[in-house]
């Protein structure tokens, strides 16, 4: 039998694999730049990190255009109107990872190098006059093939409202819940951009690809953000990429629920809503973002009793230029209230409600435009009856403290070198740092 | 991109022009002798078509003897930031200039002009992008590219934009202390250099 310190390891070992299936995230796509005729400093710090110009650019739904078009039917109405040349865009990153006390549960699995980690084809761009779109597909060192990665298509127009007030209208499809949204305090574009950095997530954080959904935006004056979605899961009588639930399914042995897969019941709404200004040099923006989700309680069913995840966040950012350099700070604060109706239902009728909750404050500081210095801290929490009703690293609390430095010999390649130290890993303080990792990574986009 | 290199260039458009002469003025041998009355609308059409190379030699000529002359100064002819559109009323006349080169030649029409003018206008200005990179300074940029059409301010960076006809937007951006920190080169369009 494992003994407990090599069962955390184990699953700490299985969260760190998990987490990198989807640590990526590019919001960085060199054909915006083609596109535009815009340098890649209008619309990133460096890349991943957008400006205000790209989040303006994102929030117009790709649009802006200055390549030549074909055309059909009238100059000024015409019939269709796309690029001359598509939008197309490639990303490759390669990795080497090596986590401390991965050898001792496992002999030979301390170092883990992936060529790729992730190589990546987009369309990203317009597709016509005010409809545009970010679709990327996907391969990973642990996929066989190519799959559909985060995408989204979007229609944008203007709108003037009230005395000569600005309004940005929008509607928005795509397979990640927060994808649309245009800050990086939130899960889907937030730090860590790339690693293996694992921590526990509300479940609406972990719904990239398992769900499909539209709704619609809006930005009031460049100040005031609002946005509603609806998702649904993806596929016909059963979801094509099930969540893990940890609720859901029980261990024979243990008589605990031990994570097994879920669909997701219905439809799930998301909200976002910010403002932001400028004062001075300085920038702020303060937010809000939520979804409902529940999930079937059995892995393959699409009725019957769900529990329900209903999860409240906070966000913020802040962004202040010195000289050449830059810092950014963003911060986000995620609340996760768990109805454990069909739990009670076929577990346990004793079992209360639980909650979740994980902290995320993390910074940039940019030296000029080629050398950028970032830290996080990362901390999750749950109640002590979540603790002691889930199996081992699940939901039990993770401290985490990231640090890394990146160079950009070009714009469009980042080179860096990230150290994760974890004070409690799983719920364990004990040997967590054997899950400290050293994490060497080369983008590339182009 | 050094002026002896848009020299090469210019003079290898040249050629390429020169190439076309004889193509286009021989026609294929017919198996049947046409009359003269059917030749002669042709060989109109060959004559004009001929005029107008010979107006294109001189317009490239002229522009290969100005980059000449701007010698190894890296100081560039005025460069081609154009949407405000040029009056063919304004332009040099190349009408005449063509006209005492070749009387019969009938002349190109002012926005037949215009254009000509426009592209190798721009396939200069393309030439001076390619000698722009990071650390440059603004005053280096605005000699090379000239004024830029809008200005927009991204944080700390400064972003100067330049539209082209034929070939889109390029843009060129400065950090806090003046030099280039990210530029993006126009050429996305079709440059047509007869």
């Amino acid at each position: 039998m494992l003994s407990k310190a090599k069962m955390y390891r184990g699953a700490g070992f299985l969260l760190a694999a998990l987490a990198s299936l989807c640590s990526a995230n590019a919001s960085a796509v060199p054909s915006f730049a083609r596109q535009t005729g815009m340098a890649c400093a209008a619309c990133h710090t460096v890349f991943p990190e957008l400006t205000a110009f790209g989040r303006q650019f994102k929030l117009n739904g790709y649009t802006m255009q200055s390549t030549p078009q074909v055309m059909n039917g009238d100059e000024k109405n015409p019939s269709v109107q796309i690029s001359a040349i598509a939008p197309l865009s490639v990303m490759f990153q390669a990795s080497y990872t090596d986590t401390k006390g991965a050898d001792k549960a496992q002999p030979g699995t301390r170092a883990n190098l992936q060529f790729p980690q992730q190589f990546s084809l987009f369309y990203a761009g317009e597709i016509t006059p005010h409809i545009g779109a970010f679709l990327q597909v996907t391969h990973t060192d642990s996929s066989s093939g190519f799959g559909m990665d985060n995408s989204e298509i979007r229609y944008a127009d203007h709108f003037t409202v009230g005395d000569k007030k600005d309004l940005i209208f929008g509607v928005v499809a795509n397979n990640n819940p927060g994808m649309s949204d245009v800050w990086q305090a939130t899960p889907v574009w937030g730090y860590p951009f790339a690693g293996p950095a694992s921590y526990e997530k509300p479940i609406s954080w972990r719904l990239g690809q398992s769900v499909g959904g539209a709704g619609v935006y809006a930005s009031y004056e460049d100040t005031i953000y609002a946005e509603l979605n609806l998702y649904k899961a993806m596929g016909s009588g059963g979801q094509d990429t099930p969540l893990t639930d940890p609720f859901n399914g029980v261990d024979p042995a243990t008589g605990k629920p031990n994570g097994f897969v879920s669909n997701v019941a219905g439809w799930a709404p998301y909200w976002r809503l910010a403002y932001q200004s400028t004062f001075g040099d300085n920038y702020l923006e303060v937010g809000t973002f939520g979804m409902n989700t529940r999930l079937y309680a059995t892995g393959t069913g699409t009725s019957g009793p769900t529990n329900n995840y209903r999860d409240l966040a906070i966000d913020a950012q802040f962004e202040r230029p010195i000289g050449n350099d830059s810092v950014v700070v963003r911060a986000v604060y995620a609340r996760e209230s768990i109805g454990l109706d069909a739990y009670r239902q076929s577990v346990d009728p004793a079992q209360g409600n639980q909650s979740f909750r994980t902290i995320n404050v993390n910074g940039s500081y940019h030296f000029g435009a080629n050398r950028s210095l970032q830290l996080a801290y990362i901390t999750t929490s749950g109640d002590a009856s979540n603790v002691a009703a889930l199996t081992a690293g699940l939901r039990s609390g993770t401290h985490a403290l990231v640090a890394e430095g990146a160079y950009y010999p070009w714009e469009n390649v980042r080179l860096s070198l990230q150290y994760t130290a974890y004070s409690k890993f799983g719920g364990v303080s004990d040997n967590a740092s054997d899950n400290n990792t050293i994490y060497a990574l080369a983008w590339f986009v182009f | 991109m050094t002026k002896s290199v848009r020299t090469v260039l210019a003079a290898t458009s040249l050629a390429a022009l020169l190439a076309t002469l004889p193509a286009r003025a021989v026609e294929p041998p017919s198996t049947v002798a046409p009359s003269a009355a059917t030749l002669a609308p042709e060989l109109a059409q060959l004559r004009g078509q001929i005029a107008q190379l010979r107006q294109t030699l001189e317009l490239l000529d002229q522009r290969l003897q100005q980059m000449q002359r701007a010698g190894p100064t890296g100081v560039a002819p005025p460069l081609a930031v154009v949407p405000p559109a040029t009056s063919p009323a304004a332009q040099p006349s190349l009408g005449s200039t063509a006209a005492a080169a070749a009387p019969a030649a009938p002349a190109l029409d002012p926005h037949e002009q215009a254009v000509l003018q426009q592209q190798v206008r721009t396939a200069d200005a393309l030439s001076a992008w390619q000698e722009l990179h990071n650390g440059m300074r603004l005053e280096e940029v605005r000699r090379l590219l000239g004024e830029p059409q809008s200005i927009i301010t991204v944080g700390n960076r400064t972003g100067w934009i330049y539209t082209y006809r034929n070939a889109g937007k390029g843009s060129v951006f400065f950090g806090a202390d003046g030099t280039v920190v990210s530029l993006m080169s126009p050429g996305q369009g079709t440059l047509h250099l007869y």
